[in-house]
């Protein structure tokens, strides 16, 4: 990038205009592909997880085929939502922001349609594997790893045409979501193929494998929400963020120790002391990025509540960021030897996990749909009640859940580690958590089924024509 | 120590003088001085949040 190419960040306010419509059309085409497959993995990998979820209740439903059993449902469920539905949106929306925080039009957005493609393509036949019965045999990591090389030129492709866009960037500085997702585009590839290199066994693996399996949540799915909620709650609010110090401290602390949390899942396994000594203290240490990132998203809304009443956008990433800092410190004492003792290995892990899948990374990536997709389609969102459903049945399902199985949970912890208590005990106490999990699970399936039906409705300019945004003050969504 | 231990420890090592190396990448071009001026790139037009499609440029 020459030096002449780049001015101070404020430009004049129509040349700013120009360089956001600009890039706004060098996104459009793979912005939208990346966001037409997350949503409809979205509902893939709901259907896949009730389904599972109900087996818990009807043990013999299903059973007939080997490709619907519950191994295989659950990891297609897994895979669909976490690497079809989050990566593919939290990737899309990447490629939408950055072209407008570096004020440049998208690197060979042709590129970047190709890496939708081949992420789809690398999905559909990793699902079909699973379902067929191969598969890797590694949490979160089950596609095979033939097949996994379909991602890896996806990720490539993808990283040249975002890479390419910040060289060409017209910024003196980095805004910080700039900084969370190249951060994200860096770090997803080293842990996705060290994770599948095949040259580790027995221990070793399990180490890698939650190395990887926790870092794909936190130096993926993390920043890259985290990048979606910094851009846009000061875009709706019209004030910038509280601290913008306080975001980069939030940034490099995260940078600095999240990627050995992971081990905190092997707490109790034949692994060396001091490696899960140093995965529980950087877990307790995520206190500080946490704590920045919360400071910084709620004091900034402060004064401001009262937009959350018109602004789905907003109204769905704070609920998210909320949730952020409610999962993190969740996750820091989760780490803790004496509380892992009764958590680990029952449902208040699968509690956990759905909080900050779903309740985090979710809420904040519906907010940011709600803001991007009538900008790429040039039409209006035509129902505020379908998004006041969509937000009280995403809120209230995995409430339901998240509450139920971390309750549920610890009472089948504890019964486990009672030696006067038959096994079946720690079993048969958990029966009306998991119904209400079937509960929860069913009102998340119906927010996502609406919001797919919104989606389609705008995508397809239908229903009727809004003389005003969803999000302007002259309309209310309470 | 297993070849497998070697793979892990020069990769994470790898990691690291990446990370470090945009630290101090990042601290050389600025990136800590005049920060909060980067907090205003998020705003190019103080009307798009409340604009119709009709009305965006």
């Amino acid at each position: 990038m020459s030096a002449a190419a780049v001015y101070l960040d404020s430009p004049p306010p129509d040349v700013a205009i120009a360089e956001r419509v600009a890039a706004d059309e060098s996104t459009r085409r793979p912005a939208l592909l990346f966001f037409h497959s997350a949503v409809v993995w979205l509902v893939i990998g709901s259907v896949a997880g009730l389904i599972a979820s109900l087996k818990f209740q009807f043990p013999d439903w299903l059973t007939g085929e080997a490709a619907l059993s519950f191994g295989r449902v659950r990891t297609v469920h897994l895979n669909a939502v976490a690497y079809g539905w989050a990566g593919m949106s939290l990737v899309g929306l990447a490629v939408w922001m950055i072209p407008r925080l570096v004020r440049a039009p998208l690197y060979r957005p042709g590129i970047a349609v190709a890496a939708a493609w081949g992420w789809n393509l690398w999905l559909v036949l990793g699902l079909g594997a699973i379902l067929a019965g191969w598969n890797d045999g590694l949490e979160w990591l089950e596609i095979p790893y033939p097949i996994d090389a379909i991602v890896v030129v996806a990720g490539g492709l993808m990283a040249i045409s975002v890479l390419g866009t910040v060289a060409r960037r017209k910024t003196k500085h980095f805004y910080v979501s700039v900084w969370y997702v190249l951060a994200a585009l860096v770090w997803f590839p080293i842990i996705f193929a060290t994770a599948k290199l095949p040259i580790f066994g027995g221990v070793e693996q399990a180490a890698v494998n939650w190395w990887y399996g926790h870092n794909a949540l936190g130096l993926f799915i993390t920043p890259l929400a985290l990048a979606g909620a910094y851009y846009f709650i000061p875009k709706v609010l019209g004030r910038p963020i509280q601290s913008y110090s306080l975001s980069l401290v939030g940034f490099w602390a995260l940078a600095f120790f999240y990627s050995l949390n992971g081990i905190h899942h092997l707490i109790g396994g034949p692994l060396p002391a001091w490696l899960i000594t140093t995965s529980i203290t950087a877990s307790v240490m995520m206190v500080i990025p946490v704590a920045a990132t919360a400071v910084n998203f709620h004091t900034t809304m402060v004064g401001r509540f009262a937009a959350l009443k018109h602004s789905p956008t907003l109204r769905f990433v704070v609920a998210g960021s909320m949730i952020y800092t409610a999962v993190s410190l969740q996750g820091s004492v989760e780490a803790l030897r004496g509380f892992n003792r009764v958590a680990h290995f029952t449902h208040y892990t699968v509690g956990h996990a759905h909080l900050g899948v779903y309740g985090f990374a979710s809420l904040i990536l519906f907010g940011c749909l709600y803001f991007i997709i009538p900008r790429l389609v040039d039409w209006e969102w035509p129902s505020d009640r379908l998004i006041r459903w969509h937000f009280w049945l995403a809120l209230g399902g995995v409430a339901i859940y998240v509450v139920s199985l971390c309750v549920g949970g610890w009472l089948q912890g504890e019964a486990m580690l009672d030696a006067t208590r038959p096994f079946m005990d720690s079993v048969n106490l958990t029966k009306p958590y998991l119904i209400a999990r079937s509960v929860g699970g069913t009102l998340m399936l119906a927010a996502n089924v609406t919001f797919a039906w919104h989606y389609w409705l705008v995508v397809r300019h239908r229903g009727k024509e809004r003389p005003e945004p969803a999000w302007s003050a002259g309309g209310t969504l309470a | 120590m297993s070849p497998a231990a070697v793979y892990i420890i020069a990769i994470c090592g790898a990691g690291a003088v990446i990370a470090c190396a945009a630290f101090v990448w990042a601290a050389l071009k600025g990136e800590f001085t005049d920060a909060s001026e980067a907090a205003f790139l998020v705003f190019d037009d103080a009307d798009e949040v409340q604009r119709t499609p009709e009305q965006r440029p």
